[in-house]
């Protein structure tokens, strides 16, 4: 997961998990919203239009900003998608209040969709978008 | 299906706290040594279920739960409608007080969890003497924000515009330990759900300013009276071992076991597991008793 195309390659593989999870994209059906997943340096930015996932692109081809951002490290990722991951790395709010994650922006954003926004993370461990 | 009829009882009882009437209710089951066991904040009673229907623990306690004023069954005040939700360390101390002066027990066992798991510390702090044994669950002498280092999150959780139970359920869900059944991880999260709005905010105000024990008071406190148990869930990042392990270093007396494969709320999240570290304590405590 170190070089772009093969992050690319493995996001591709998140828009349809995420769509077929009709739960998830009925609790975020009033979400229209573009938010940032870091994987080291790098920012894919990650645009929903009404729960669904329309799009991933890598934050240079976006041409606007995120609301808000999530990053780690690549070696924290691939922990978070683990079915057991270690203790620390089981959640997105586990891996901030240990320091293994940041957020950034319209915390809000975040904060009122947090289910949603969790379960599309959780939906990257299912799909092994991370591993 | 076959007719499955559990043993719980429940019940309502006034309590005079802090110079207010509230109708609590509380649930029961099994008989012998009074076990009061608290809740996590913004939840309820509900939580202990599985020691209710457990007949190792039933056999030989008198099992007890209370939802705290404002939570679960329980109601607010009258005039609630009026003021603004908030636990302290006095109001809660005289709750647990209360219900165990208005039933009658005597020196129970009392099991805390979260913020339950500091009122132990409390309790064991101002009336050791009146209790049996204290068994905290995820207890730390203090609580941070996931957010500590830029902002608070339950500022996100009171507010108009965010649903509130969506979102409590979202800032609690990570505490569960990645092996707990899904339908326990969802039924935790569902008492969370039915909180009344402000409840669990108005809990974070003991767990994070009113109750904070990083003041001495329980400095070398001695448990030879009430001896003092600590559990901690692996998972839970919250209240982490190496906080509870903070306890340990100033109450030496205190017996500590970290719980593998359990988050923040191991009695509702994955009881058939949490019981094998329960039971011992509870079978060393009720030796006591022979002794």
């Amino acid at each position: 997961m170190k070089d772009m195309a093969s992050q690319r390659a493995l996001f591709l593989r998140l828009p349809p998990i995420v769509n077929g999870d009709a739960m998830l994209v009925r609790r975020g059906r009033f979400l229209n919203i573009a938010i940032g997943w870091g994987i080291d340096a790098d920012l894919w930015i990650v645009r929903i239009r009404n729960g669904q996932i329309v799009e991933v692109t890598s934050s240079a081809e976006a041409g606007s900003r995120p609301s808000f951002s999530l990053s780690a490290s690549a070696p924290a990722w691939e922990e978070f998608a683990q079915i057991h991951p270690r203790p620390g790395y089981q959640d997105i709010l586990a891996m901030i209040d240990m320091r293994h994650a940041r957020v950034e922006g319209d915390l809000l954003a975040f904060f009122s969709n947090l289910l949603y926004f969790k379960g599309v993370f959780a939906a990257a461990r299912a799909s092994s978008v991370l591993a | 299906m076959s007719t499955v009829l559990e043993p719980i009882i429940g019940r309502y009882v006034w309590l005079e706290i802090e110079g207010r009437r509230h109708r609590v209710y509380f649930e029961e089951a099994g008989q012998g040594i009074p076990l009061i066991c608290l809740h996590t904040a913004g939840a309820d009673g509900r939580q202990y279920r599985g020691l209710f229907n457990d007949p190792a623990v039933t056999a030989n306690y008198r099992v007890l739960a209370f939802d705290l004023p404002w939570h679960g069954k329980s109601s607010p005040p009258a005039g609630f409608e009026k003021e603004n939700y908030l636990l302290t360390a006095d109001g809660y101390m005289a709750t647990v007080m209360a219900f165990k002066q208005a039933l009658g027990l005597d020196r129970p066992v009392v099991l805390g969890c979260s913020i339950g798991g500091r009122a132990v510390l409390h309790l064991l702090l101002r009336h050791g003497s009146a209790f049996r044994a204290a068994i905290g669950l995820q207890s730390a002498l203090y609580a941070d924000d996931p957010l500590r280092h830029q902002k608070n999150a339950t500022e996100f959780l009171n507010r108009p515009d965010v649903h509130a139970q969506d979102a409590v359920a979202g800032l609690v869900s990570g505490l569960v330990a990645p092996q707990s059944p899904d339908a326990d991880r969802w039924e935790t999260l569902w008492h969370y759900m039915q909180a009344g709005p402000g409840v669990f905010v108005g809990d974070c105000h003991y767990y994070k300013v009113s109750g904070d024990l990083r003041n001495g008071l329980i400095d070398g406190l001695n448990t030879d009276a009430c001896p003092l148990y600590l559990l901690t869930g692996e998972y839970d990042y919250s209240a982490t071992p190496a906080m509870t392990l903070e306890i340990v270093e100033i109450i030496p007396g205190a017996k500590f076991q970290v719980m593998t494969k359990l988050g923040h709320f191991p009695m509702s999240e994955n009881y058939a597991h949490f019981r094998t570290y329960l039971l011992p304590i509870l079978s060393e405590i009720n030796a006591l008793r022979m002794n």
